[in-house]
């Protein structure tokens, strides 16, 4: 910060204008402190972040418990009277989808606060790293980003959170009929689903990556040579000091540049803060009950397991859905700082 | 999301009227054309939504796009336009002053840009005295070094 500051001060007065949007103040308690390096930054807001999920561990410990309970309880009945089977395979899916889907909504809910407050925010991060970019003679290519991305962000931000987040309520309620039924009718529906979300995450990104990459190259060359230009007719239009006016705008140039980096480096911060304690409090949960559904796997519980294993499915599949729209956002402010000159 | 709805309702509209009428002749004589019947009017009923249905125009979809991109991105062209133009000047006024330095004279000096893109010294104003040797040398210097037409010189005092 104390780099930026001194940037700020050695820039001309229009450069100054190029500030970040106000951080949300959840992600504001992440931020880091005057980091000397990006790395030390991304360090500390990793730090930061694993101390904030720590009471949810022993919640989701707790969780894990009581569904362990229930897997060892239904198998204790199993093994006495052999008869009862389905009566409490029944009971015990119904316990675990009762214990696990008041988490799980919580969760849904958690992903789809993330995915609007990531959508927000680059709204407000676009523009300024927009200008930033064209601040440093990439005009081209910080139109081309800023289409490209703000399309993105708004139909990923639309589709994640009207359709991909009640498909995975689908798929749990599937997940939970098919266990309560007993009869693996529902089973290959809450595999499609999965199958289709993960399918559509992929191409989502893979869409999104080479549009950004074919932008970058194509527009950054128009820029480049549009620069060259430009200093090609201040040598020419001025006689004798027209190499030195020319040198001069290269300074201007490598100021502006460090001014995006600032800005874009602090996005990316702010764009983390805003993720990482979401992700990891799901993420944390998702092991957790992975663990659970693998020590459960002992027991001769297949149908309870098998409705264990979904749920944590759909956490991943809500882990995946929350990376993919901070990766967008990430990936976005990469090509922003990688464009121009 | 309307038209998820409403087509996901019809789906399933469709495929209960067909089951309850393949239901209701399970061992008649027509159970054959009633099977046909229903699949045509399920495959109807999959496909004419679909087939009504009218994609969003893209470039409209993408012009408040392209205006937002195009006014971030005229202000940062700006912002470059006119820390170039005050550097341009700075560095121009300052290799004036030089000059006048070493021919012995004090002049206090404001350069005028063209506005062209990018822009350069098209006038100046001088201020301060000089001896008549002095400013013709410099009107030279200034025409000959800058580009800058003796028309566009000013002198005052």
């Amino acid at each position: 910060m104390t780099l930026t500051l001194c940037v700020l001060l050695a820039l001309p007065a229009d450069a100054k204008a190029i500030e970040l949007p106000p951080t949300p103040e959840e992600a504001a308690q992440l931020i880091p402190e005057e980091p000397k390096t990006f790395g030390e930054g991304l360090l500390e807001l990793l730090d930061k972040a694993l101390m904030k999920i720590r009471p949810d561990l022993a919640d989701a410990s707790r969780g894990a418990l009581g569904v362990f309970a229930v897997v060892v309880l239904v198998s204790l009945v199993q093994s006495c009277s052999e008869t009862a089977q389905k009566t409490t395979d029944l009971f015990g899916s119904m316990c675990i989808a009762v214990l696990l889907i008041g988490n799980t909504r919580s969760f849904i809910g958690l992903a789809e606060k993330t995915i609007l407050e990531l959508g927000e925010y680059g709204k407000l991060l676009l523009p300024v790293m927009t200008a930033a970019l064209a601040a440093q003679g990439g005009f081209t290519t910080s139109s081309a980003l800023y289409i490209g991305t703000s399309a993105f962000n708004v139909f990923l931000t639309q589709l994640l959170t009207n359709i991909m987040l009640p498909l995975v309520c689908f798929f749990l309620a599937g997940a939970a009929a098919n266990s309560a039924i007993g009869e693996d009718t529902l089973k290959e529906m809450k595999e499609q689903l999965k199958k289709g979300i993960e399918w559509f995450l992929k191409t989502i990104t893979t869409i999104f990556l080479s549009y950004l990459s074919m932008t970058s190259v194509i527009s950054g060359t128009a820029d480049a040579a549009a620069l060259k230009a430009a200093k090609t007719a201040i040598s020419a239009a001025v006689p004798v000091i027209g190499g030195t006016l020319s040198n001069a705008s290269e300074s201007i140039l490598v100021g502006a540049a460090l001014v995006k980096n600032a800005a874009g480096i602090g996005g990316i911060y702010v764009i983390l803060a805003l993720f990482l304690h979401p992700f990891l409090k799901i993420g944390s949960h998702y092991l957790i009950l992975k663990g659970t559904a693998l020590l459960c796997g002992i027991f001769d519980a297949k149908r309870l397991s098998q409705l264990i294993a979904d749920f944590t499915a759909a956490l991943g599949l809500l882990l995946a859905i929350t990376g993919c729209m901070c990766l967008l956002h990430l990936i976005s402010m990469v090509c922003f700082l990688k464009g121009g000159m | 999301m309307t038209f998820l709805r409403s087509y996901g309702l019809s789906l399933i509209c469709g495929a209960m009227i067909c089951g309850i009428l393949s239901g209701m002749i399970r061992d008649g004589m027509y159970q054959k054309q009633m099977k046909l019947l229903c699949g045509l009017f399920l495959t109807l009923t999959v496909v004419k939504p679909l087939v009504q249905l009218e994609l969003p125009d893209l470039d409209s979809l993408l012009e408040p796009f392209s205006q937002e991109a195009e006014s971030a991105s005229a202000e940062g062209a700006g912002m470059l336009q006119n820390a170039l133009a005050q550097s341009i000047q700075q560095e121009t006024e300052a290799y004036i002053c030089s000059k006048a330095e070493l021919l012995q004279t004090n002049l206090r000096v404001q350069v005028h840009l063209s506005n062209g893109d990018p822009p350069i010294p098209d006038g100046v104003i001088l201020e301060g005295t000089a001896a008549p040797e002095v400013k013709e040398a410099m009107q030279e210097m200034m025409e000959n070094e800058l580009n800058i037409p003796k028309e566009q010189q000013q002198w005052i005092g």
